[in-house]
């Protein structure tokens, strides 16, 4: 299949291009597919960053910095961050919008300061399409499902199987009017999902017979958002409110399993922006509110967090010529709640970037800022150049140095630290001492970027990273299979150490756009980790060491298109569960005859092969769209935990009026 | 069982080529109502059996070939005694793609794929444990499974009359854990409209 898909690509790279009159490249950043669907398929997008799902539905990030069970990029909505992160787990799918407002997204895996918010771990950013002139309406539906249902054969007790994965049905609504300058909008999404997922067994025992009902082993997340604005030459002012609610089984990894909880968040933001010659001048405030609890609680368990916080923000940009200098401050004050904790925070943030052009193919840029809490404080720099060195060549460089603070980690360590004892609720040990130390990280960095014909570029990139300090959260988890009584996965004693070692990132990427209407680019990933502790080793064994994604686009008609996206990653290994290599997965209630393969500690390679048809009716205003995911159907699994992803179909329908 | 069907539809397509012939596209749209027999004996069909299905589609010409849509509604009673209540019935939802081409004056065959849902309603769900003990778990009395359906249709259209009679096979894997393969022969009639301008532009 490999050698069939290279041959395939050989091919397609062995045609002549043509230069289209009315195409352009694809520029890194832009959507031009049609595979996704859901906010959380955006994550596959990016080819410098990886993703882990026990769930298939939510996802924790690696970019490159952190780990999965580090810190999160940050997510921006039009440039106004959105903070969903709960102890290191995010859930983009609580984005109220759909995937055909997304016209555009930027991001970065480096740790900066970016529109007046430190992103630790990068950042996402989703650009929406501005609303009409006049009233619009939109609305879309998406529904789909998993195959290797039970069907009929639930009522042979020998052939039995628990799969139950249902995508859906999805709802998203949007209302908006434009009126010169003004605009308003008001959206509302719905989205629901009922996984297959290894521990279902697991939830069925522990926690989904409540007060003598079967609950469905469902997600469900309503999300809402209002906004207004005012955009001029000079001004742009915009207010937003933001609602979203996720009654979720949410994967903490110092829990060892999945736990059904739910998370909210509320944002109420205004941002206001003056340009005045080569000044720009910008100032946020940003309140946000998130908090986190049990559902299906039939252990009395409590989470009981929940966080207030105020953001305010200034920056200014002076242009001119061939120089732009940017600087500003902000403070975030935090209020922490749980259980017992009370916990307040103050963290104030001097930033400034200078951006030069030295010369027509020389450019030089410098950023610079500091964290300050009350009893500590980080710092971060990078300094960066780009040479123009012929016309199709471009060569950047880059050294960057960070650090984090404990605060920002995000770590439940943290939070243990200042009085939150929820883990002795779950019988989990602290092995103390914990590390309190900030994250610190140096690297540096190499990218070619050539363009070997008009619509033909490739991308070479070498990233050279040390962690003088990383924490790592590290949870061993034991087998409990005890009939009746048992957890299945029982968390030992959690630790949390600082390591140090060596990462290599290596990136090629090719894109070419034959024709207007056919377009294909290629993305490959290397990290390897070069030294390090033995902990660092084994937490870097967690995220595969290569990874490949091709996709190509056509389309045949002006009403129909086609994509095609295959995804190879490598083998990973998650050390801390190798208490559970080799056991059963099956229901230890004997009463019901589930079982669903063996525990393996190794995830498997793989090879994924995704295809996606979109029909346009009525003039463009209905669109449907057909998914079938992991076409030959293969053994995907992202997590030791999860579910291993077989194929599955999504069927979406969007209509704009 | 992926590689022989695009090997498949790959002959198919080359072989039809000769004899294609094809209207512009959203020019002409039929409706197909036919009934089909389960002929296939596999570990499903002999332990549940099921009367006619019933199958309501429609088509629409399109570029190269026809797009189509349509329900097949099936019954299925369980002959194994030892399955208890096991009755459910099944409607098969589905798109499709077919390539008709030309045998004879008149006489057309369109092999085609179409992709779908079959979606399953159990009247006596199962629960476990079966004597309905404490905490006892039912199974959702209702499924929605992938399936995809290759199929062939020899289509005979006497003179110039709209209406035509049609007779095909198909053969529908419904990918449960244990899949489900039934062959099914059909017959039925088809009657054929110039599309009317309201839905030509729908379809646009």
């Amino acid at each position: 299949m490999i050698r069939l898909l290279f041959i395939i690509l050989l091919f397609l790279c062995c045609l002549p291009w043509e230069s289209a009159a009315q195409g352009s490249a694809e520029r890194r950043d832009s959507l031009g597919t049609s595979i996704i669907i859901n906010p959380n398929d955006l994550l596959q997008t990016i080819p410098e960053w990886d993703a882990a799902t026990t769930d298939g539905f939510t996802y924790r990030v690696n970019s490159g910095l952190y780990g999965f069970y580090g810190p999160q990029p940050t997510v921006y909505l039009d440039d106004i961050p959105i903070d969903f992160s709960f102890f290191n787990w995010q859930n983009l799918n609580m984005l109220p919008s759909s995937m055909e407002q997304i016209n555009r997204i930027s991001y970065s895996s480096e740790p900066r300061v970016y529109n007046q918010t430190l992103s630790r771990a990068g950042y996402l950013n989703l650009h929406t399409t501005p609303p009409d002139s006049g009233l619009s309406l939109s609305g879309s539906f998406t529904v789909g499902n998993q195959i290797e249902d039970p069907g009929p054969w639930s009522y042979d007790s020998s052939r039995v199987t628990p799969n139950i994965d249902r995508r859906g049905p999805h709802y998203f609504s949007n209302i908006a009017y434009r009126s010169s300058g003004w605009f308003a909008r008001g959206q509302f999404s719905l989205r629901q999902h009922q996984p297959t997922n290894l521990n279902n067994h697991h939830r069925i025992g522990s926690y989904s017979y409540v007060d003598n009902v079967w609950h469905a082993v469902k997600t469900t997340v309503s999300n809402g958002l209002a906004e207004i604005g005012y955009q001029s030459d000079r001004w742009n002012i915009r207010a937003r409110g933001l609602t979203a609610n996720n009654d979720e089984y949410v994967f903490f990894q110092p829990f060892g399993r999945e736990v059904p909880s739910i998370t909210g968040y509320r944002q109420l933001a205004v941002q206001a922006e003056h340009e005045s010659g080569p000044w720009k001048v910008s100032g946020r405030y940003l309140a946000h509110r998130k908090f986190m609890d049990y559902r299906l609680n039939n252990k009395d368990y409590d989470f009981e967090w929940q966080q207030l916080d105020h953001l305010f923000s200034l920056s200014s940009r002076y242009r001119q010529d061939n120089m732009r200098v940017s600087s500003g401050a902000s403070l975030e004050i935090s209020d922490t709640r749980g259980l017992q904790m009370e916990s307040q925070q103050v963290v104030a943030t001097l930033f400034g970037s200078v951006h030069s052009r030295l010369h027509a193919r020389h450019t030089l840029e410098a950023d610079l800022s500091a964290d300050i809490a009350a009893h500590e404080a980080a710092a971060s720099f990078s300094l960066g150049s780009e040479h123009r060195l012929t016309g199709a060549w471009t060569l950047a460089g880059g050294i960057d140095y960070n650090e984090l603070l404990y605060y920002r980690q995000e770590s439940s360590t943290y939070w243990y630290r200042r009085g939150y004892t929820l883990f002795s609720q779950l019988g989990i040990g602290i092995d103390t001492p914990l590390s309190s130390k900030r994250n610190r990280a140096g690297s540096i960095k190499l990218t070619n970027r050539i363009q070997l014909a008009p619509l033909t570029s490739l991308h070479l990139e070498g990233k050279y990273l040390h962690h003088y300090a990383l924490n790592i959260p590290w949870q061993v988890v034991a087998h409990h299979g005890q009939q009746y009584q048992g957890l299945y996965t029982q968390p030992q004693d959690l630790e949390f150490s600082s390591e140090e070692g060596d990462r290599l990132n290596v990136r090629l990427g090719f894109s070419q756009q034959l024709n207007r209407r056919l377009s294909h680019q290629l993305n490959m990933m290397m990290q390897y980790t070069l030294s390090g502790t033995n902990r660092y080793r084994a937490y870097w064994f967690q995220t595969p060491q290569n990874r490949m994604t091709y996709e190509f686009n056509i389309q045949p008609a002006s009403d129909l298109s086609f994509s095609l996206a295959t995804t190879y990653r490598s083998s990973t290994l998650w050390k801390e569960y190798q208490n559970l290599n080799g056991e059963r997965y099956r229901s230890l209630q004997p009463q019901y005859p589930l079982q669903y393969g063996t525990f393996r500690t190794k995830t498997p390679s793989f090879l994924k092969v995704d295809i996606t048809a979109k029909k346009w009716f009525w003039d463009r205003r209905l669109a449907t769209t057909f998914s079938v995911r992991n076409l030959l159907n293969t053994e995907v699994r992202y997590h030791t935990l999860g579910l291993d992803k077989a194929l599955q179909f999504v069927i979406k329908a969007s209509l704009t009026l | 069982m992926i590689k022989k069907t695009v090997l498949l539809v790959l002959f198919l397509f080359l072989v039809a080529r000769a004899g294609y012939t094809q209207e512009g596209s959203y020019e002409r749209f039929t409706v197909d109502a036919n009934s089909a027999l389960s002929v296939l004996h596999n570990a499903f069909t002999d332990n549940w059996e099921s009367p006619p299905s019933l199958h309501l589609g429609t088509r629409v010409t399109y570029h190269a070939g026809n797009l189509e849509a349509g329900l097949r509604y099936t019954d299925y009673n369980v002959t194994n005694p030892d399955y208890g209540e096991a009755d459910f019935s099944s409607y098969f939802i589905y798109i499709g793609w077919e390539y008709p081409f030309t045998l004879y004056r008149g006489l057309t065959l369109a092999p085609g794929l179409r992709f779908g849902n079959n979606f399953m309603s159990f009247d006596n769900p199962k629960v476990y444990p079966p004597t309905s003990g404490w905490a006892a778990y039912p199974f959702d009395p209702h499924e929605s499974e992938f399936a995809y359906e290759l199929i062939a249709r020899l289509e005979y259209s006497p003179g110039t009359s709209p209406w035509r009679i049609h007779s095909g096979f198909a053969f529908n894997r419904t990918l449960t854990y244990h899949p489900l393969s039934v062959g099914l022969i059909s017959f039925g009639i088809s009657r054929s409209f110039a599309t009317p301008s309201w839905l030509k532009n729908f379809l646009k």
